[in-house]
């Protein structure tokens, strides 16, 4: 799985799970970005295409953007995307969001827990995974 | 007997188009105006670009006028008049509030919309009608809205309501949103689909299973051919850049992939969302006839669903995405 981390929360919360020695699945690899709202929708959909089982996208909580409303306009884009891939008929639970802030080491290890576990329910992905990833 | 109302005169329309263009292209007011002229073939028009009012007798009116040319209207420096039905005059106010058209460089001629013709219904309709093969010569519209076609040893007549372009019939603006001078009767506007109803077809879409959904997409976007036409004929695709034709990195391969193409129509839906008002050119524009209103509508009910937002109703608007408020919905995020 992929994880698009934010530099200022998540991440930070990512490396708090790690220095408390938090256990949570291995099953990530993070992509640190500087803000929840870099995240472009096409890179989600080129994660899926590559063959990514699943993709979480996590940025600071409502309020605590360190560029003030970078969550809030991703959380807008992040709707509409997470509304429209389930249309297309793309299983719900192939890409996750949540808001980890830079103290939430436990919640961070929970959310890749429930994700993880999530997705390995799903099992492989074949919708939108190109022939050659297959 | 026709009601009055039920009449569309659609040669009166022409006539105040003509009437409109004239007066801007000699009083200055405009460098050049844009309206619809006859195409080559029966009830096809194509865009007229007149620029000296003794050539306003060019324009003409009916069902047939399918484009939406405020495509036009962001390639253009000087002062241009314009032909808007209702959904491409919402086209436009997304234009304004993105930037990109200034309103006072614009004449907008409105027109009461009774709607546009669908090509490939009014085809299969005119195949059945002349039966054996045999295809229509002639086709004109009466002022009533009937087709009237003719072919070797054949007559049909269609009633143009019976052959509307779909996103006609869910229509919820056929009077244009804002314009400088209306052309027609308010009262010759189709009548409005109350917002309530317009994406009922999108939700009893998304009633149906994950994998119905699923395989429905996939036999539609195999068949495109990535020529991009929707793109083109959209107004708001407008980006000097788009997505599709970006290098590094890139985002659409080329080998087509139908993986690559559902990222297309997946990116371009997203691209449109809150942008979006279904006027359908996009549709019309597709050579494999793919039903593309299907995710763009989906976007535009989203945007009135979760975010209250009705897109190019409101000229004082800040676009979808370039807002927010603190309440949005929030519940699908862990
Ligand atoms: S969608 Fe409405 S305004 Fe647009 S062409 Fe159809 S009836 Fe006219
Ligand atoms: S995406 Fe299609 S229906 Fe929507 S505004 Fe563009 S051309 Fe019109
Ligand atoms: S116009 Fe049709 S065939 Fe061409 S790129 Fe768009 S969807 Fe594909």
């Amino acid at each position: 799985m992929v994880a698009f981390l934010c530099n200022w929360c998540s991440y930070a919360g990512a490396d708090l799970a790690g220095t408390s020695r938090i256990q949570y699945p291995p099953n990530v690899r993070i992509v640190r970005v500087p803000c929840s709202g870099r995240v472009d929708p096409l890179l989600i959909l080129k994660c899926l295409q590559q063959g990514a089982d699943g993709v979480l996208v996590s940025g600071c909580h409502p309020g605590d953007c360190h560029y003030m409303a970078g969550n809030y306009l991703a959380r807008r884009k992040f709707a509409l995307l997470a509304d429209l891939l389930d249309f297309f008929g793309i299983e719900k639970g192939r890409v996750q969001f949540s808001w980890v802030s830079a103290a939430e080491g436990e919640k961070f290890a929970d959310v890749v827990k429930r994700v993880t576990e999530s997705v390995r329910t799903l099992g492989r992905p074949t919708r939108l995974v190109k022939e050659r990833q297959r | 007997m026709l009601a009055r109302e039920s009449l569309r005169p659609t040669s009166q329309v022409a006539e105040d188009l003509r009437e409109i263009a004239r007066g801007l292209l000699e009083t200055g007011d405009v460098d050049v105006f844009i309206g619809y002229e006859e195409g080559s073939l029966p009830l096809r028009t194509t865009p007229a670009f007149v620029t000296r009012a003794d050539d306003v007798s060019r324009l003409v009116w009916g069902h047939a006028c399918e484009n939406n040319l405020a495509v036009y209207l962001p390639k253009f420096e000087g002062k241009v008049g314009v032909v808007l039905k209702g959904c491409d005059a919402r086209t436009l106010v997304n234009l304004i509030v993105e930037k990109q058209v200034r309103r006072d460089r614009v004449k907008i001629v409105g027109v009461p919309c009774g709607g546009v013709i669908d090509r490939r219904k009014l085809a299969a309709r005119l195949a059945a009608a002349a039966g054996g093969g045999r295809t229509a010569r002639a086709a004109s519209e009466t002022e009533d809205g009937v087709i009237l076609a003719r072919g070797d040893g054949f007559e049909a007549t269609v009633p143009v309501e019976e052959v509307l372009s779909p996103s006609c019939t869910t229509c919820t603006h056929p009077v244009p949103v804002v314009y400088d001078f209306l052309a027609g009767d308010e009262r010759w506007a189709r009548q409005v689909c109350p917002k309530e109803q317009a994406y009922d077809d999108v939700d009893a879409f998304m009633g149906r299973g994950a994998d119905e959904r699923f395989t429905h997409f996939s036999k539609e976007i195999e068949r495109c051919i990535e020529c991009f036409a929707c793109r083109q004929a959209c107004p708001l695709c407008y980006c000097p850049e788009c997505f599709v034709d970006r290098e590094t990195p890139r985002w659409v391969g080329r080998w087509r992939d139908l993986s690559d193409r559902m990222v297309f129509h997946l990116g371009r839906a997203l691209h449109t969302a809150g942008r979006c008002v279904d006027c359908g050119a996009c549709r019309r524009a597709c050579p494999a006839g793919i039903d593309l209103r299907l995710l763009t509508r989906r976007m535009e009910r989203d945007a009135l669903e979760f975010f209250g937002y009705e897109s190019g109703a409101d000229l004082e608007a800040v676009p979808l995405l370039a807002t927010y408020r603190r309440d949005d919905p929030d519940d699908f995020i862990l």
